[in-house]
């Protein structure tokens, strides 16, 4: 049976407003302010939301591997009524602020302790970060072919097809299993979870693993000089009127080239 | 009907607010009790009682927005060292009451006896509707976030559960890809917590005419931000009540600045929809309020954080509705059991879920879910605590319906007697009758910016309704039903248009509500901008021809409220 593991961050939200945003100047980290809750990154969700549409059409196994200072139950939950065969969750404070090589490098051992996989999918980037390194840190790790960008994924016979989003077009790809890809919000819409999915979730056993479990060390190799909340520029909001979407286009690349943007 | 997929509960509760929280909560706590009792003396245990909790909002707290400066006593008796573990911001610590004029502040020389706070404390209820949430998980109650209840179901005239709304349904109706249709909870009891004009509450309501021989429901609307100001600039625990600018005097309400931790400060302003001018905006009026000198003195220099607005309902003993049916029970402000003298319903609607949970624990040990068995909850209710407060304030909005100073006489004299007041009972009208003309308030259907009280907005102390409804958060899915049905259009651009011009396009503090004027046909069309919608609750209330339904969107829509 094919496996597919599927690696999702939960981050603040990003659709929080930016006014209850704060860095904190002293240590150079942001302050998640106390009740904002976290999401399933975005990106991360096309990911699974892929591996689910693989699941549809043939017999699969879905792991979800979430990995950080803490991970809210309920989200851990919520791959559950997703779709996901087993969720692995691995929490510990020293994953608060990682850098992109020692993510890499935890989410690398994760992955062997899982062992036997065909497809490692994750998001083509963070929701909160958004530097887009973790996946090619991974795939060198453990030495896999890697495919990014990708927005729809069709494994068969020991090699997987992966149509790529590029900037003129669509290029597809094939790749050696076992690989790993990660997904563009070009995935398309994602599914949502029933009530009754979400009851079940509830449940079932979440895998708890500490970071002695996957064997964790940091290896830092970054570090983040300063970090700020950029002063908001004023936005002057033009809204282009049509009939209809045509018109709306013409309308609009029309504005765009007045003021010099086209 | 179509059939769908059913799911049974022994206990579910409609709305993750203060009341359904605390009451499923205790009732954890109370099966728990039982259980232990049993086990040491013998009787029957309550086993796997499953309780669930639906709640709209994209989480628990998103929806849940207040003032607030809360009384302690109900949520000590539910969770006893909460004074240690609640997300408190501060214990009231000092407290005044100012009368306004445009440019001045004066001082009543003493707080009234039921805007005294000693003991009480400044809390943001976003927060601890979300620290209660994750209490009642704990303890085992499953609560449902982003999925809204939007049909009751019956059998009979019994409530049998609610049907939860579907999800991925395009603008025409039609499913999406991601179609995922709603399914029917049943219970053996169904609690109705939506809060203000709770939209399932509602049907019920008027379905089962709970509300026979009662005073018609009123409402007031808040309109609030959450500023950080300069350290120093206010101390936490610091309550301020005013009454005057910039409200007329005929206008009930009042502004409310509350000093929160972290030199953060909650300002808000609350209107009484039963007003009578057509060009009120409460969200402006809220604007001016902050222009007041000892406002903008206290703001200056700050930033705005979160910004919101919610009804509460106002109407008081008299109007509160029956309580229980055969299997469904109403608590908190879904119930109006706000007390609108102290302008408070945080505790009163704690106590009603406590309540309605120690009845259900009764009704579920008898196997008996009846009215009649039910009904021990809202004769406990109203013989408790929550009850004689309720009735001690039962005329007190009601002496207000002639404007303010009307009504500090008579709420005055009505608190020195106990609540009575010259006549015994004072009636009301619902909100949605109470405007006037737009000639007969300003001799004109056109007023000018002058005459309505306009300002312009500078982006720094004062913001936009656009501006400011960027703070709250909100979104919802943009490819939905509009979930503001406008009954009749054609009432828009004619009758509402030519007597009030369009008060929705004023009344909504998001808004919502928008005339558009077709230059070349010069026709009027209104337009929804319903992905703005703050599920506050105004437009159900307020609209003259009870016109616009409120119901329930695509789960998870609304505002993100973090300290509201
Ligand atoms: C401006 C303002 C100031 C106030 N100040 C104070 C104060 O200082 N002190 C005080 O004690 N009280 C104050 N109150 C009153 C107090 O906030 C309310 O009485 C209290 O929140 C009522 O609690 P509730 O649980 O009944 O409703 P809510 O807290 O409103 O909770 C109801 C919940 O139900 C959800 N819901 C609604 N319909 C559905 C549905 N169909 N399906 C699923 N979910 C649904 C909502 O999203 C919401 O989360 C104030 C109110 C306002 C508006
Ligand atoms: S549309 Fe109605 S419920 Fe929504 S914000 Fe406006 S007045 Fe409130």
């Amino acid at each position: 049976m094919m496996h597919i593991i599927v690696c999702v961050k939960m981050v603040m939200d990003p659709e929080m407003p930016f006014s209850v945003f704060k860095v904190d100047p002293e240590s150079n980290k942001p302050i998640v302010p106390d009740g904002t809750s976290a999401v399933l990154s975005t990106f991360d969700e096309c990911a699974l939301e892929a591996a689910l549409r693989i699941k549809d059409g043939q017999d699969c196994k879905i792991t979800a591997l979430s990995l950080g200072a803490e991970l809210p139950k309920s989200l851990l939950q919520k791959l559950y009524a997703l779709g996901a065969d087993e969720v692995i969750g691995i929490e510990a404070p020293e994953f608060e602020h990682l850098d992109a090589f020692s993510t890499a490098n935890a989410l690398t051992r994760a992955i062997e302790k899982i062992g036997d996989f065909d497809l490692v999918f994750m998001g083509r980037q963070s929701a909160d970060w958004e530097a887009g390194l973790v996946w090619a840190g991974v795939a060198e790790a453990l030495q896999l072919p890697s495919v990014s960008l990708v927005r729809e994924a069709t494994p068969g016979d020991g090699k997987v097809t992966a149509v790529r989003c590029v900037s003129d077009g669509i290029e597809a790809v094939e790749a050696d299993m076992p690989a790993l890809l990660t997904f563009t919000s070009e995935v398309g819409e994602i599914r949502f979870c029933s009530l009754k999915d979400m009851m079940k979730a509830k449940k079932k056993k979440i895998v708890k693993w500490s970071a002695a479990d996957i064997g964790f060390e940091t290896v830092e190799r970054m570090q983040l000089k300063t970090l700020f909340v950029p002063e908001m520029p004023v936005v002057d909001c033009q809204i282009i009127e049509g009939d209809d979407d045509g018109e709306k286009g013409r309308r609009l690349a029309r504005a765009l080239a007045d003021q010099g943007l086209l | 009907m179509e059939d769908r997929e059913i799911l049974e509960v022994d206990v579910l509760f409609v709305g993750a607010g203060v009341a359904s929280l605390s009451g499923a909560l205790h009732l954890m706590n109370r099966i728990h009790d039982h259980n232990e009792t049993v086990a040491s003396g013998g009787g029957k245990p309550l086993e796997d009682i499953s309780v669930a909790v639906l709640e709209k909002g994209a989480y628990v707290g998103a929806h849940n927005l207040s003032g607030a400066v809360m009384i302690p006593d109900a949520l000590k008796a539910l969770v006893p060292d909460a004074e240690k573990t609640a997300p408190l911001e501060a214990e009231v610590a000092s407290e005044d009451v100012l009368f306004l004029t445009r440019d001045r502040a004066l001082r009543f020389p003493i707080t009234p006896p039921f805007l005294q706070n000693h003991g009480a404390y400044v809390i943001s209820l976003s927060r601890l509707t979300q620290w209660l949430g994750d209490l009642a998980e704990e303890s085992g109650v499953d609560i449902f976030p982003g999925f809204a209840g939007t049909e009751v179901l019956y059998e009979g005239r019994r409530v049998k559960g609610v049907r939860t709304g579907d999800k991925g349904v395009d603008e025409e109706g039609r499913p999406k890809s991601t179609f995922e249709p709603g399914i029917d909870l049943h219970a053996k009891v169904t609690v109705f917590g939506e809060g203000t004009r709770g939209s399932l509450a509602k049907t019920l309501i008027r379905k089962h005419r709970l509300n026979a021989g009662r005073n018609a429901e009123t409402y007031i609307v808040g309109v609030k931000e959450v500023w950080e100001v300069p350290e120093g600039r206010i101390e936490p625990g610091k309550v301020m009540h005013t009454a005057g600018y910039p409200l007329k005097p005929d206008t009930y309400g009042g502004g409310f600045v509350y000093g929160m931790g972290g030199n953060r400060v909650t300002i808000g302003l609350i209107v009484g929809l039963d007003y009578r001018d057509p060009a009120m905006d409460p969200h402006r009026e809220f604007q001016k309020f902050k222009l007041h000198p000892r406002m903008a003195g206290l703001l200056a220099g700050g930033r705005l954080l979160q910004y919101g607005a919610k009804t509460a309902p106002v109407g008081g003993y008299f109007a509160i509705p029956e309580l229980a049916v055969d299997g469904g029970l109403l608590v908190g402000d879904s119930a109006h059991l706000f007390n609108s003298q102290k302008i408070k319903g945080i505790h009163t609607a704690q106590h009603s879920g406590m309540l309605a949970a120690e009845t259900i624990l009764e009704a579920l040990l008898a196997d008996d879910f009846s009215q009649s068995r039910l009904a021990g909850y809202p004769s406990r209710l109203l013989a408790g605590d929550a009850g004689r407060e309720l009735y001690r304030a039962r005329n007190f909005h009601q002496a207000f319906h002639r404007g303010l100073y009307w009504g500090v006489l008579r709420g005055g004299v009505q608190y020195l007697l106990g609540g009575r007041d010259w006549n015994k009972r004072l009636y009301t009208t619902p909100d949605s009758e109470s405007l006037e003309a737009m000639h007969a308030v300003y001799g004109t259907a056109d007023p000018t910016d002058e005459q309505t009280g306009d300002i312009s907005y500078d982006g720094e102390l004062t913001f936009t309704r656009e501006a400011d409804n960027y703070y709250s958060g909100v979104s919802h899915e943009e490819n939905q039903p509009c979930h503001l049905q406008v009954r009749d259009r054609q009432i828009c651009v004619t009758t509402c248009w030519e007597t009030y011009r369009s008060p929705c396009t004023r009344f909504c503090p998001a808004k919502v509500y928008e005339m558009r004027l077709d230059e070349e046909t010069q026709q009027r069309e209104l337009v929804v901008n319903f992905t703005n919608c703050l599920h506050c609750k105004t437009c159900d209330v307020k609209d003259p021809f009870d016109n616009i339904t409120w119901v329930p969107p695509e789960g998870e829509g609304g505002p993100k409220y973090t300290m509201v």
